[in-house]
């Protein structure tokens, strides 16, 4: 809960950010260096969280690419409507947000206004990633008759509750039994 | 775009929780290659002479997998190379790998052929009888039927070899403990929440022993055996989420055991409940417990059967974002059957570190106990001498030992 109350509060001061700067940014220029300050720490938060999430929202793309294929492969009309409508739009969108993060990480925090005003505008566009457009494409599955649309959800990323990793650390911690109680000698 | 996947991360996207997500995505080769060195307290795990020695290891492990399609395979190969500084009769090579042909995963109908092979030793329990050397095959065929949403039946048949050769001992001897191993099992899978599975399975087979009975005048029995064995189990539970933040993994069953007749008596029976519950609870995102009880029965090398009592907690934390610290506690009662009765009781702690430097880089550190109790001794004659110059004490050598060891190591990925 702790990280997930940290993840909130730093969105939120994004978001907050955003709607004070973005207009500004749209001009090219800052009217002080305290909003200077906060552009720059809108993009450092940012790119710190972007490669973590384009790197999950880079996974629900590629499963959501093998259960589009199979929506196609058993000619499931309805399924396939809400793959057509929604699916196109979260690959562009996960398309821009890689390049939106690439350019972000890898630009030195020294940049001019008009980069960093730039970057704003992409931020506040593409800040949420694939998430809301996934929403929507599991929606429409959702609400498909006879639960037809279940078989080919994805969970948003960040819901589901992850514990085999650390759970196969922690089998691996255990210590081996280094006699399997053979005759030799007496063990 | 740089991927950096902290400790965090695992546990915030589920996505690269399972070790299944990469079969997913496509073929891939991933190689992991550690490197540890750690100090060793009692490395014969004797009762009364307990010599430390420092070793160094080295453990590649390759995974991978073909593209996904209705063919494709997936694979494992991992081995360990372990120097001793001081006691070299310690030193070793394993090697461990499987291999998996998959057949219409995700269909109707699917199946999987399976076979895994692992040469190892165990241990030389002391500094001139030599480790010894083993040698395990298996290979089996399953097969999987939706039966409609969310239900699925199992079928699997395997065939078990395991294969023994102790250095000190001549002809069948040496090979005593070999065996094979027939079984099958059928299954029937029921999802009654979307992550959550009820199922019930049938497991049946029967273990055969090259040498069933024979003399050894190496052991204090004149007359030993190893005898072989059919059993069959039924067994039902649950296996998947349980609430929001905790996993389930249970099973209650009756298992027969039945042992054949030999010279020493009519045959052994277990007949009994046998049962393992194992949860996890995400504490916070954070912090994970894990905690288990095992009360299982399985065949033994020492005597006919070995019933085996298991409480174990686990508990991992991730510091930050790049640091895992995780401890793990267990205790084990181990009650051997006839005709060679024998209770053991087994303390084990751990604690470790992982620090993930980034994506390819870990640095790993350990700390490791192993308190063993048996009422078991040794009565072979012993002329082994004590790092002081007196005689190991011999006959009656308890089985019992303390060990431990520390290490740190480092494991990249490619």
């Amino acid at each position: 809960m702790i990280i997930n109350c940290r993840t909130r509060r730093s969105l939120s001061n994004l978001i907050a950010g955003l709607l004070l700067l973005a207009p500004l940014a749209a001009m090219g220029q800052f009217r002080s260096p305290e909003d200077r300050r906060i552009a720059s720490d809108i993009i450092k938060t940012f790119s710190r969280e972007c490669t973590l999430r384009g790197a999950a929202d880079g996974d629900v793309v590629d499963q959501l690419e093998i259960q589009n294929s199979k929506a196609q492969k058993l000619a499931n009309q309805k399924v396939q409507k809400c793959f057509q409508s929604g699916y196109s739009q979260i690959i562009a969108v996960h398309s821009i947000y890689k390049k939106v993060c690439s350019e972000v990480t890898s630009t030195p925090e020294t940049s001019t206004d008009t980069t960093k005003a730039r970057q704003l505008l992409d931020i506040s566009n593409y800040q949420a990633g694939i998430r809301p457009h996934h929403s929507v494409l599991n929606d429409c599955l959702q609400g498909l008759p006879n639960r037809e649309g279940l078989d080919y959800m994805i969970a948003l990323t960040g819901t589901g509750l992850s514990v085999e990793e650390l759970k196969a650390e922690l089998d691996a911690a255990a210590v081996k039994d280094v006699f399997p109680a053979t005759f030799v000698p007496f063990r | 775009m740089k991927r950096f996947i902290g400790w965090s991360g695992i546990l915030l996207f589920s996505q690269f929780a399972g070790a299944n997500a990469p079969s997913l995505i496509g073929p891939y080769l991933k190689t992991d290659i550690g490197v540890n060195t750690k100090y060793q307290y009692n490395v014969y795990h004797d009762f009364y002479r307990a010599i430390g020695d420092a070793t160094v290891s080295v453990n590649p492990e390759f995974t991978g997998q073909t593209r996904p399609s209705a063919f494709y395979v997936k694979g494992r190969l991992k081995g360990i190379y372990e120097k001793f500084a001081s006691q070299t009769i310690q030193d070793h090579f394993d090697i461990d790998g499987d291999l998996k042909l998959l057949i219409n995963e995700n269909e109707e109908w699917s199946g999987a052929l399976f076979g895994s092979g692992k040469l190892f030793s165990d241990p030389s329990p002391n500094e001139r009888y030599g480790r010894i050397a083993r040698m395990n095959a298996n290979g089996g065929l399953r097969l999987s039927k939706v039966t409609g949403k969310g239900r699925s039946l199992d079928f699997e048949g395997s065939y078990a070899l395991e294969s023994f050769n102790d250095p000190n001992q001549t002809g069948v001897y040496s090979n005593m403990l070999n065996n094979q191993n027939l079984e099958a099992l059928a299954q029937y899978n029921n999802a009654f929440l979307p992550e959550t599975n009820w199922f019930l399975r049938a497991k049946g087979g029967m273990k055969n022993y090259a040498t069933t009975t024979f003399n050894n005048p190496s052991y204090s029995e004149s007359l030993t055996a190893k005898r072989n064995s059919y059993y069959g189990l039924i067994e039902s539970g649950f296996v998947g989420r349980l609430t929001e933040r905790s996993t389930v993994d249970c099973a209650v069953g009756w298992l027969y055991r039945q042992y054949a007749a030999s010279t020493l008596d009519q045959g052994t029976l277990f007949a009994e409940p046998v049962f393992y519950m194992r949860f996890v609870e995400q504490v916070t995102r954070r912090d994970q417990l894990l905690a288990g009880y095992n009360y299982i029965v399985s065949d033994s090398y020492w005597s006919d059967y070995v019933l085996d009592q298991e409480i174990y907690l686990g508990l991992g934390r991730v510091m930050g974002d790049q640091v895992l610290v995780m401890g793990r506690f267990s205790y084990v009662y181990k009650s051997f059957s006839k005709p060679i009765r024998r209770d053991d009781e087994r303390i084990t702690s751990s604690i470790g570190i992982r620090y993930s430097i980034n994506p390819q880089l870990k640095v790993t550190g350990d700390f490791k106990i192993d308190l063993y109790s048996s009422d078991a001794y040794n009565t072979d004659p012993s002329a082994l001498t004590n790092p002081n110059g007196t005689i190991v004490t011999a006959p009656d050598r308890p089985v019992s030992y303390k060990a431990g060891s520390i290490g740190i190591g480092i494991v990249a990925t490619y």
